[in-house]
């Protein structure tokens, strides 16, 4: 579980950016996936910053399955970050050397690791391309090597930010078999940051920001009812559609 | 402007990424590639843009061999990670003060292409550019890679990681420009930019079928593995696949309307 208490956030750097996230509380749990979604500049990244403890509250506490808080400089043990673009947090030349790279960082001994290599790759569907060059690797199949990467950790959850964005759609419906079936089988917690409305369907439990302020946590269908409050949303067309063909209002 | 693709083959070293390539894509019509990830989409950019040398055949302007320095703009992939100025001022005016353009006559354009960015000029121009928010950066990456306004450009996923907004502001810029210039958008996102009369050129098993954005949605819906459609559309339009007149864009409102004229008796 995920869980913010009245956390704030501003940067000092006014450079950075302007806004603050402001007073944010919520509580995540791990059934389902959790979508974060808002306009460009809302404080997405920020929040995911904060969960990944690169940011620190100026105040509020972020305490996540109720044992680690921001203070404690723990959250990156429970949080494993996949990022928009996999090029830039792919680092070995095979696929299996990449996986194993956090392992190596923190010592682990190297049965342990071909092991837990091996078994992260399967649960991506790349255990037949261990050996292969990571250059060899399609868009696609290189978010699921950081999706791997980051289940080696055995983190507790993992937050993806903007990942399908880059994606084509087949390589998007891939991603998301890959990763319900990585919390199906091993119980980890997701939280997407996605601006595509074709993600949209996937997420079970809605966090909506905008200009740092939480302006909506519930679910899809509640979300759907309360579009009047949120104008910087346009709905997915298939919503629309449905709307039209209802004779509802749009 | 023209531009011709005459039996164009693209790869490096020994592998051939795409072969035969015969297309043609023109001024006045948005030129839309698209296709899976790794089928040759920014490749095919790349030889466009001289930066890939075709293995084999011919790249014509207007009927000639492609010159050395042909002016083009390309706006690469996330391309406000390449911001390198202080200011937004100074990353727009960057392509002016290269080629030695007098200070006093760079201010009006740098104005011009911020405005028709949706970039207010009085807010931002003197802010550093990564302090913008994500959608803001990416205006500012366009008015800066497009403010020379050369013959051709290249867009490739212009619209990645960009909220609704943002990317309706930046497919009409987009369309608009492409009425007087010849306008190459690579995308995942077609719907986006499709029209009836756009110009797709579908990567697929090596090649390019050309096509235009009505012929793409029927090819599409007649077979999935060439380009899966959003669901919603699929299912409602599958039974029209083969209808001898236009079909509606990707767009809820559209079909609707599509639809009613059916029940109607108009279609």
């Amino acid at each position: 579980m995920i869980h913010f208490d009245k956390v704030t956030y501003s940067y000092d750097d006014k450079k950075q950016a302007s806004f603050s996230i402001k007073e944010a509380s919520f509580t995540c749990s791990k059934e389902g996936v959790v979508g974060l979604i808002g306009p460009n500049g809302s404080g997405k990244t920020t929040i995911a910053k904060l969960i990944l403890g690169l940011l620190r509250p100026k105040s509020g506490v972020i305490t996540i399955d109720k044992r680690f808080d921001t203070y404690s400089g723990d959250l990156w043990k429970q949080v494993a970050f996949v990022i928009q673009n996999p090029d830039n947090q792919i680092f070995g030349s095979t696929v299996g050397e990449d996986i194993a790279m956090p392992l190596e960082n923190l010592g682990v001994p190297r049965a342990e690791m071909t092991k837990r290599v091996s078994a992260a790759a399967d649960a991506v569907g790349l255990h037949s391309r261990l050996e292969d060059p990571v250059h060899t690797l399609s868009g696609g199949e290189k978010q699921l090597l950081a999706i791997a990467s980051a289940i080696v950790m055995k983190p507790s959850w993992i937050v993806f930010d903007e990942p399908t964005s880059f994606l084509d759609p087949w390589a998007r419906e891939n991603f998301w078999k890959a990763i319900l079936k990585v919390q199906a089988e091993k119980g980890i917690g997701l939280l997407v940051i996605s601006q595509l409305s074709e993600d949209f369907f996937y997420f079970d439990h809605l966090l909506a920001f905008d200009n740092g302020v939480l302006v909506f946590d519930g679910t899809p269908a509640g979300f759907r009812k309360n579009l009047d409050k949120m104008p910087w949303f346009t709905p997915p067309q298939s919503w629309i559609f449905e709307d039209l063909m209802a004779g509802g209002p749009q | 402007m023209k531009l011709e693709l005459k039996n164009l083959y693209l790869g490096f070293g020994k592998k051939v990424i795409l072969k035969k390539l015969n297309l043609q894509m023109a001024t006045g019509k948005l030129n839309l590639i698209v296709g899976k990830s790794g089928s040759g989409k920014t490749t095919l950019l790349n030889a466009i843009a001289g930066l890939n040398k075709p293995l084999e055949g011919n790249i014509l302007i207007d009927r000639v061999k492609r010159p050395d320095d042909l002016k083009f703009s390309y706006v690469c992939q996330n391309p406000e990670i390449l911001f390198f100025n202080k200011t937004v001022y100074d990353e727009i005016a960057y392509a002016f003060r290269a080629n030695n353009v007098p200070e006093d006559a760079i201010l009006e354009r740098v104005k011009e292409n911020m405005n028709y960015w949706w970039l207010d000029h009085s807010k931002v121009a003197q802010m550093d550019p990564r302090a913008l928010s994500g959608g803001e950066q990416r205006r500012v990456a366009l008015a800066a890679c497009t403010v020379y306004q050369p013959g051709i450009m290249l867009f490739d996923e212009p619209l990645a990681s960009l909220d609704s907004y943002t990317k309706a502001i930046i497919v009409e810029c987009i369309k608009n420009i492409a009425k007087m210039r010849l306008v190459i958008v690579v995308t995942h996102q077609p719907g986006a930019f499709l029209d009836s009369d756009t110009n797709v050129v579908l990567l697929h098993n090596h090649e390019a079928l050309q096509m235009t954005g009505n012929d793409f949605l029927k090819s599409a819906l007649k077979n999935n593995s060439l380009y899966p459609l959003p669901e919603w559309y699929a299912t409602v339009m599958e039974p029209f696949a083969d209808v001898p007149r236009e079909l509606p864009m990707l767009k809820a409102q559209e079909v609707f309307d599509f639809l009613q004229a059916i029940q109607q008796g108009v279609i």
